[in-house]
């Protein structure tokens, strides 16, 4: 073995140890229970079983409104201004509107809608265009529902459900070594072309739709639970306790998070070194999700408000000796001072 | 033997005149084709080892000029003149055909 492998497997295995501890400490381990009771609650399972495709695309749309902001700002502006629904956008675009990109989900590009401005990329068709008629918090959340309710229409031919059943199983062939990947692509892939849904947005929306909504569904929970979503909080704790430094795969937060050896990947090895049925045996033995979800609770302010920048002066070392992983934590510095020999 | 399917290759000008053309695995044929219609452009079946080489692959799932991607004029050229020479069997109508409905349907 290379020293850069041995590197590597040290790395790793550092890796392992510290997130397996972060899943016991953080871990939601009625993480499914809670999911599917979630889910029941507003509707999405059983839209699911009846393939309401409505329902979903509501449903979907709520979550993508929570993008970009703190959710109870969201939810206050969707109580005070009102939510967007399938049935209301069906009723505006068989009207055939005379804008040439409302034409089809193809067709759909480069719209350019600006709320504040009151401008789009077809300013002759502005007037008469139902999609800045609905009230939402910025013109690009507009542009994400038009955007996704075409793809439904005209991707999915309006069923949703049956449109993910064929294709997890057209990507379900024999348990090769990417066969997770192949199975969360298979979904995440096309969906990711719809306009202004974040990467981060979509696995969270598809890793609670497809772990929550129907238990029947096997390749569903398989690719639910393989769906991760990296924020800051993630991408952060991966590089502060010197895990990213360690796997020798430095990036900054953003598209490299999910580009080849970036945060998604690197939770996804981690994750599969770790048999989550310890944490609950109901739980898939390969549990990505789980273990990023463990990582965002150990973070997040309304989590268990651990690591992240309101605790941790980030110019320097971590300090915080309270932490539960203080003493087995590389501490790396997230934004180091530059000193005067680097100016 | 197994007859293999020639592959399904989309082509046209988009707004701004220039060649573009994609090629499209079987999986994705058949919405290929009912895009293709949808955006103007002709969809063909070929074999020729050449051109298709010479071609990007397509993306059923990306929006306006992503659908395809751009082509040189000569390989432009070339799937023309595939089209031109036998338009019973290449064009965008025989490929409808083929799946058993016609343009109507799209």
């Amino acid at each position: 073995m290379s020293r850069k492998s041995k590197l590597a497997a040290s790395g790793l295995d550092y890796a392992t140890r510290f997130v397996t501890r972060i899943c016991r400490i953080a871990g939601d381990h009625r993480m499914l229970d809670r999911l599917r009771r979630d889910l029941a609650r507003c509707g999405v399972r059983a839209a699911v079983r009846g393939r309401n495709t409505p329902a979903l695309f509501n449903w979907l749309l709520e979550m993508v409104s929570f993008q970009g902001i703190g959710n109870h700002v969201a939810e206050g502006y969707m109580d005070r201004h009102g939510r967007i629904e399938w049935d209301e956008i069906t009723v505006l675009i068989e009207a055939h509107p005379s804008c040439p990109k409302l034409r089809s989900y193809w067709h759909f590009d480069h719209c350019g809608y600006r709320k504040g401005q009151r401008s789009c990329s077809e300013p002759d068709h502005f007037p008469e265009c139902p999609l800045p008629t609905h009230d939402l918090r910025n013109g690009r959340l507009n542009q994400a529902a038009y955007s996704l309710f075409l793809f439904i229409r005209d991707v999915t031919d309006g069923d949703l459900v049956g449109w993910i059943d064929r294709r997890l199983a057209d990507a379900d062939f024999g348990s090769t070594p990417d066969r997770a990947a192949r199975l969360r692509q298979a979904v995440v892939e096309p969906l990711a072309h719809i306009h202004g849904v974040s990467d981060k947005v979509l696995s969270m929306a598809l890793a609670n739709l497809l772990l929550g909504a129907d238990r029947r569904r096997v390749l569903w929970t398989e690719a639910g639970a393989v769906m991760i979503a990296v924020d800051t909080l993630v991408h952060n704790f991966l590089h502060r306790t010197g895990i990213l430094a360690r796997l020798d795969a430095a990036h900054l937060y953003g598209p490299a998070c999910y580009a080849p050896g970036g945060c998604a990947e690197i939770v996804e090895r981690i994750a599969g070194t770790i048999d989550t049925r310890r944490f609950n045996p109901a739980f898939p033995a390969n549990f990505p999700r789980f273990v990023q979800q463990a990582i965002w609770r150990f973070c997040a302010e309304y989590g268990l408000d651990e690591c992240n920048g309101r605790q941790i002066d980030d110019r320097a070392r971590c300090d915080r000796r309270d932490c539960p992983v203080f003493r087995r934590c590389d501490r790396v510095t997230l934004k180091p001072e530059r000193s005067n020999e680097d100016d | 033997m197994i007859e293999t399917m020639p592959t399904l290759v989309v082509f046209g000008l988009d707004p701004d005149g220039k060649p573009r053309a994609g090629c499209f695995a079987e999986p994705d044929a058949e919405l290929a084709i009912k895009v293709a219609a949808l955006l103007g452009c002709r969809a063909m079946r070929i074999s020729d080892a050449e051109i298709l080489e010479a071609l990007p692959y397509g993306d059923v799932f990306a929006r306006g000029n992503g659908f395809i991607g751009r082509v040189s004029r000569s390989v432009f050229d070339k799937l023309a003149a595939v089209a031109g020479k036998d338009t019973r069997t290449n064009s965008l109508a025989w490929c409808l055909r083929k799946r058993g409905c016609d343009e109507g349907e799209l």
